[in-house]
């Protein structure tokens, strides 16, 4: 038998652009117990409570990104964080900040890929492919370890101030991508991707806020890699 | 519009204290042209602004001048630092002692400025 923590009290964000132009917020009382995740709790609200309540999800095991959201001021990944972790027996659940929402807590993630493709996150090899794998040493691997991890969830991006103020800012999450390849030993576009980040809506636009540090589920840093291309930068195109 | 409810870390307070400072130096500087141009209208005439800039309130605008100067320029040594990769592990306690720092040398400066200088 789970421990019970007691009744937790969820404000949630609800909004319908087919019944009015308003936001609301919703609140929903439960019993919660140990173990269980935010998502475990909305799935619960959706079930038990109101059927209406749209939210996006799928794995459950913090891989796909789905569920990304902001729980009590801070993004994360609503299968990822458990109830028990949070501080107080209220828990505010809204939109990711900074991508315009289409219902409840389901956002638009078209300006994210957008910055993601301005990037060209993809492997180019100019000098063609060698017939079996290409060799990469333990060493180069771990230069990038941080950042093959990411799953695209979005996150970052949309704890971040400057693209809140400006969505044509390439933001920390695609700027991870740029930094995925840059300093990937094999790829042979470092010059093109470094000019595209040194651009004025790319790493200057970073103001060492570090929300993207905090905001990551999977615990990688954005600003680290922002850092480096920055440094790279200043180094390589001036 | 949206409003976001997002929480508030050392990363979101020096960011916004670093503009609010920098705004504020511009619209001193700006101030400060406008003083020192009295300088050729005579000596009367400059004399005359020193008195009025002598008051309390100036005294105490002046002490809010020098905690401006004092974070903007210390705070700028950080963000350099964190732009050079230097300190991002401990970006959240360099925070804290630049706001000590400017804490300490704003509030003695301040006292200075307010009660003591002539």
């Amino acid at each position: 038998m789970t421990e019970s923590l007691g009744k937790y009290t969820f404000r949630i964000f609800r909004y319908d652009p087919e019944r009015s132009a308003r936001p609301r917020r919703d609140t929903f009382e439960m019993e919660v117990s140990r173990g269980m995740t935010v998502l475990d709790c909305l799935q619960a609200i959706k079930a038990e409570q109101d059927g209406t309540l749209t939210f996006r999800r799928s794995c459950r095991s913090a891989i796909c990104g789905s569920c990304a959201m902001n729980i009590n001021g801070k993004n994360d990944l609503a299968c990822h964080l458990q109830v028990a972790l949070l501080r107080g027996r209220r828990i505010a659940v809204e939109p990711l900040p900074g991508y315009p929402v289409i219902r409840d807590l389901v956002v638009c993630m078209d300006e994210f890929y957008d910055s993601l493709m301005r990037v060209l996150p993809w492997f180019v090899r100019k000098t063609g492919f060698p017939d079996r794998e290409l060799p990469q040493s333990p060493a180069d691997r771990d230069r990038i370890d941080n950042a093959v991890n990411c799953i695209l969830c979005g996150s970052c991006t949309s704890s971040c101030p400057s693209f809140w103020y400006n969505n044509r800012s390439i933001g920390p999450g695609a700027l991870l991508k740029a930094f995925r390849f840059i300093f990937d030993s094999r790829d042979e576009a470092r010059g093109e991707r470094l000019a595209l980040v040194d651009g004025r809506d790319g790493v200057w636009r970073c103001r060492t806020v570090y929300n993207c540090e905090e905001a990551c589920p999977k615990g990688l840093r954005p600003n680290e890699a922002i850092a480096a291309l920055k440094i790279a930068a200043l180094k390589e195109t001036v | 519009m949206r409003r976001y409810h997002y929480r508030w870390g050392e990363g979101m307070w020096s960011h916004v204290l670093h503009r609010v400072s920098g705004l504020a130096l511009l619209v001193y500087l700006t101030m400060h042209i406008w003083v020192i141009h009295h300088v050729q209208k005579g000596e009367e005439s400059y004399d005359a602004l020193m008195r009025s800039l002598s008051t309390a309130p100036f005294r105490v605008g002046e002490s809010l001048l020098l905690a401006a100067i004092l974070f903007h320029s210390i705070n700028g040594i950080r963000i350099a630092a964190l732009d050079a990769g230097i300190g991002m592990r401990n970006h959240r306690a360099t925070f804290w002692i630049v706001f000590a720092v400017c804490a300490v040398l704003g509030i003695t400066g301040g006292i200075y400025l307010v009660f003591l200088a002539e």
